[in-house]
């Protein structure tokens, strides 16, 4: 294909978007964006500029979502000059709820001394190690989105979030809990959150909410693996290992092992995870049960991971992050994302593959199929 | 005055209840719940949660005389007096 007719099909594509405002909003953010017949998409990405290879990425990217050819996109990432790299800056909020705080250590710099900072840059940095490496992906949008972490947020603060756009970390209370850095995996979990963000928009609200937040404990577990070299074997997949107190019994947050199993205590109570359908809570609170259900798909991805041996992010991560990126859309419910994942296995290994019927038995465990 | 504040969520997702009877603590720790509750208007406020990764959840619900008043909040949307309202109940009740 020659230059100019690729040009013109940029031209006819942001014409069509144009008449189309009217109902579909900002081109930037269009959901069907131009849908080009997927050999012209390719010419243009072979023969085109640049600028003409991104929008032809982009517009691939976006119909992929709807044809299911995702990996013809993986085939091109390397054409695709990356807008950003690894950039951490690490803020402190000196115990008040100001964000993000005062810069105590940026990309390059050196240790701190303090263990909060340098625990969040060097968690960012393996989080960040981690998409980069295994799933080809720059930063929290694809595209070299700086990560910012605030530490000391506020007082005895028993908490870490995502904010919707940078990473925030409380101390704990010194009585029950830690400080939220000191697990790898806590810090993979609230950038996977500005994941989801970008990618699925998983809403955060009762099924679809349980998956955002499994989302965030899968790939928390698999940052921690991959930066400890632990097979399915190895790991003890337990989320938020080390963040209690030795006043506390439990071994951490969440089991993905056996829901419902990290603490039993007499101040914190008891780990109120389901580990299938049949005893998922229906409450209202923490927006219908989001970091309780998701004990479901939790187990569900250990046993499909667990089933498929070696290292989770080879196979299993693979599937999850492809349903992710690609597939999941934002109201999702527990047996979309099942189906979806089947898909997903199929297309990578065959409908009657050991990874198929490794995913298969994980839903099945959890009673989701 | 019974206040019970109910949490859920945050990243560590662990549920914790907590209720205070006012007639139990200090004269002046009393009086202090009661002007918290008056400077953050209490019996006017109306439930405001939204769908914010990992933060905390709070429903609190008060007791006092004639008039009773639940409210469901995320902690984004507190005033600083319901804040300090919510924090005082946690380190009376604790």
């Amino acid at each position: 294909m020659h230059k100019r007719r690729a040009l013109d099909l940029r031209r006819a594509c942001s014409d069509l978007l144009n008449h189309s405002m009217g109902w579909l909003g900002s081109a930037d953010r269009c959901p069907i964006c131009c849908i080009l017949p997927p050999h012209m998409v390719d010419e243009v990405i072979k023969n085109g500029d640049a600028d003409d290879r991104g929008f032809a990425l982009e517009t691939l990217r976006m119909s992929e979502q709807f044809r299911g050819r995702r990996q013809t996109v993986a085939q091109f990432r390397g054409l695709v000059t990356p807008a950003g790299e690894k950039r951490r800056t690490v803020y402190d909020a000196k115990q008040g709820q100001k964000l993000p705080g005062t810069i105590v250590r940026s990309e390059g710099g050196p240790p701190s001394g303090d263990p909060a900072v340098d625990e969040a840059y060097d968690g960012s940095g393996a989080t960040y190690d981690f998409f980069k490496e295994i799933f080809e992906r720059n930063s929290i949008d694809g595209e070299g989105l700086r990560l910012d972490s605030t530490v000391h947020f506020d007082r005895s603060y028993n908490n870490a979030f995502w904010n919707g756009t940078q990473m925030v970390y409380g101390d704990g209370d010194g009585r029950m809990f830690e400080r939220f850095t000191k697990s790898i995996d806590v810090i993979g979990h609230e950038l996977t959150h500005g994941i989801t963000q970008y990618e699925a928009a998983l809403v955060y609200q009762g099924e679809p909410g349980a998956i955002n937040e499994s989302m965030s404990d899968v790939f928390g577990i698999m940052v921690k693996q991959y930066a400890l070299k632990q097979t399915v074997a190895d790991s003890n997949w337990i989320i938020g290992e080390g963040l209690f107190t030795s006043k506390i019994k439990g071994v951490g947050i969440r089991s993905m092992k056996a829901p419902g199993t990290a603490y039993n205590d007499p101040v914190l109570g008891k780990d109120p995870q389901p580990d299938s359908v049949s005893t998922m809570y229906k409450g209202r609170a923490d927006n219908g049960g989001v970091h309780i259900n998701s004990g479901i798909p939790n187990r569900a991805f250990y046993i499909a991971a667990t089933e498929m041996g070696g290292y989770a992010w080879e196979k299993a991560g693979k599937i999850w992050y492809i349903t992710l990126r690609d597939r999941l859309r934002s109201r999702a419910n527990f047996r979309r994302m099942a189906t979806i994942t089947l898909s997903v296995a199929t297309e990578l290994y065959g409908g009657s593959s050991a990874e198929f019927k490794a995913v298969e038995k994980g839903w099945k465990t959890v009673g989701v199929l | 005055m019974h206040i019970t504040v109910e949490r859920s969520g945050g990243f560590i997702g662990v549920p914790m209840t907590r209720e205070l009877d006012t007639t139990k603590v200090s004269q002046q720790q009393s009086i202090e719940l009661e002007t918290l509750l008056g400077a953050a208007d209490f019996f006017n406020l109306k439930d405001a949660l939204t769908q914010e990764p990992d933060r905390f959840q709070y429903s609190i619900k008060v007791k006092n005389h004639d008039q009773s008043h639940e409210i469901h909040v995320t902690e984004t949307q507190m005033s600083d007096n319901l804040y300090a309202l919510m924090e005082k109940t946690l380190e009376l009740s604790a």
